[in-house]
């Protein structure tokens, strides 16, 4: 029996296009490589923070762990006092102490009064006075994260629509921890108008607010 | 040998296609992944260039980083790394005290030169006309107003903006416009 020849079959060669794909492929590698290279100095314009006093009201925001919240330190103030009675001379240290041990808790924050008593004067004519402050720290799992402040219709945007840009600026305390959600406030602020100022915390620190006065004053960048 | 060449014209092909197609998909992958990385350790967004904006009033910034133990003076010479002793002096009562990093006072004959004095004092000669840059480290958020502080007292203005721990940051001087 003889065996039937099978049809001759020539297949092409496949080595130029291999050839071409992996020239191909070679001069991709060396454009994104240089794209890379040339994107990685590149230049971002922005208005360069220098500190400016302002007359504006302060809208305060604490950003930590990530996250950022509202608060309102006159009314959390009011809240701390409530069942306080005026200080005197007399009742000064005790007032203090009272005042330091207050803890005030809303939906976000907790806050907590600090207060400490210095006296001046001789021995005929003292006179005593007050410092006083609240700190305030946020919530575990309260607030807004970065990506919820650049949503329509956050507490932040609201917030940034309740607010008059001519008499209003935004004071953001910022956790080391929390540079990306400052910032992502920050420029929504600044794209609204806003005056924005700002002061770095340490990690775990609460922002600490002075009710008598003297300290550094809020500035605008 | 006719005999020979009759198997060779016979012999069946081995298609390579479908191998030289899944090589391309893995030499496609491996270059995703490496461009990916490459992107984002060298490209953008690995290091920021800051470029202020035209503004008449503007002073002239200089850059320093703060990490909470160093400053980085972006002077003209180049890059200057300077620590920070917190150390500081004042004048009471005609008479010299020097208050360590913990804020204990120590009276002492007269101010010693400290690290920061350079740069502290060309600021301060400029200060009609420049201003201090901070770029601020997550490290030195705890003393930065303590540091800062130093320059305040100077009556040096000063601005500030947080940046990542290790993301370089230069300030990029605006082209000179020819007249």
């Amino acid at each position: 029996m003889r065996r039937r020849r099978q049809p001759t079959f020539e297949q092409p060669s496949l080595v130029p296009m291999a050839d071409m794909l992996t020239n191909t492929v070679g001069i991709m590698l060396f454009i994104l490589i240089f794209a890379s290279l040339s994107a990685g100095t590149a230049a971002v314009l922005k208005h360069l923070p220098r500190e400016k006093p302002t007359h504006a009201r302060a809208v305060w925001m604490y950003c930590s762990g990530g996250k950022i919240v509202h608060f309102e330190p006159d009314m959390l103030a009011e809240k701390l006092v409530k069942g306080l009675r005026k200080p005197s001379f007399s009742t000064a240290d005790d007032w203090a102490h009272k005042f330091s041990s207050h803890t005030v808790d809303t939906d976000e924050l907790q806050v907590s009064g600090e207060a400490e008593t210095e006296y001046s004067g001789d021995l005929f004519q003292q006179s005593v006075r007050i410092k006083s402050a609240i700190l305030v720290r946020r919530k575990p799992s309260q607030g807004e994260d970065e990506v919820a402040v650049k949503a329509p219709g956050s507490a932040f945007q609201r917030l940034l629509a309740e607010k008059n840009k001519a008499t209003d600026f935004f004071f953001f305390y910022v956790d080391s921890d929390s540079i990306r959600v400052f910032r992502a406030a920050r420029d929504k602020a600044a794209t609204n108008g806003f005056g924005v100022g700002w002061t770095p915390l340490d990690a775990n620190e609460p922002a600490r607010i002075g009710l008598s006065g003297g300290g550094k004053v809020p500035t605008v960048q | 040998m006719a005999f020979a060449n009759i198997q060779s014209e016979e012999q069946d092909h081995f298609d390579l296609l479908p191998f030289i197609g899944i090589m391309m998909c893995l030499l496609g992958a491996l270059l995703l992944i490496t461009m990916s990385m490459a992107s984002i350790n060298v490209g953008a967004g690995a290091s920021e260039g800051w470029v202020p904006q035209p503004d008449p009033d503007a002073k002239i910034p200089v850059l320093i980083e703060w990490d909470g133990t160093y400053a980085t003076w972006h002077s003209e010479s180049g890059l200057q790394r300077i620590e920070e002793n917190f150390e500081e002096y004042a004048k009471f009562d005609g008479k010299w005290v020097r208050f360590d990093p913990e804020g204990r006072a120590y009276r002492v004959v007269g101010p010693q030169p400290n690290p920061l004095d350079p740069l502290v004092n060309f600021l301060e000669s400029r200060r009609q006309s420049h201003y201090a840059l901070f770029a601020v480290r997550p490290t030195g958020f705890k003393n930065f107003r303590r540091f800062a502080s130093r320059f305040e007292d100077r009556k040096i203005d000063i601005g500030f903006e947080p940046i990542e721990k290790d993301k370089p940051v230069r300030l990029i001087p605006p082209k000179d416009k020819k007249k």
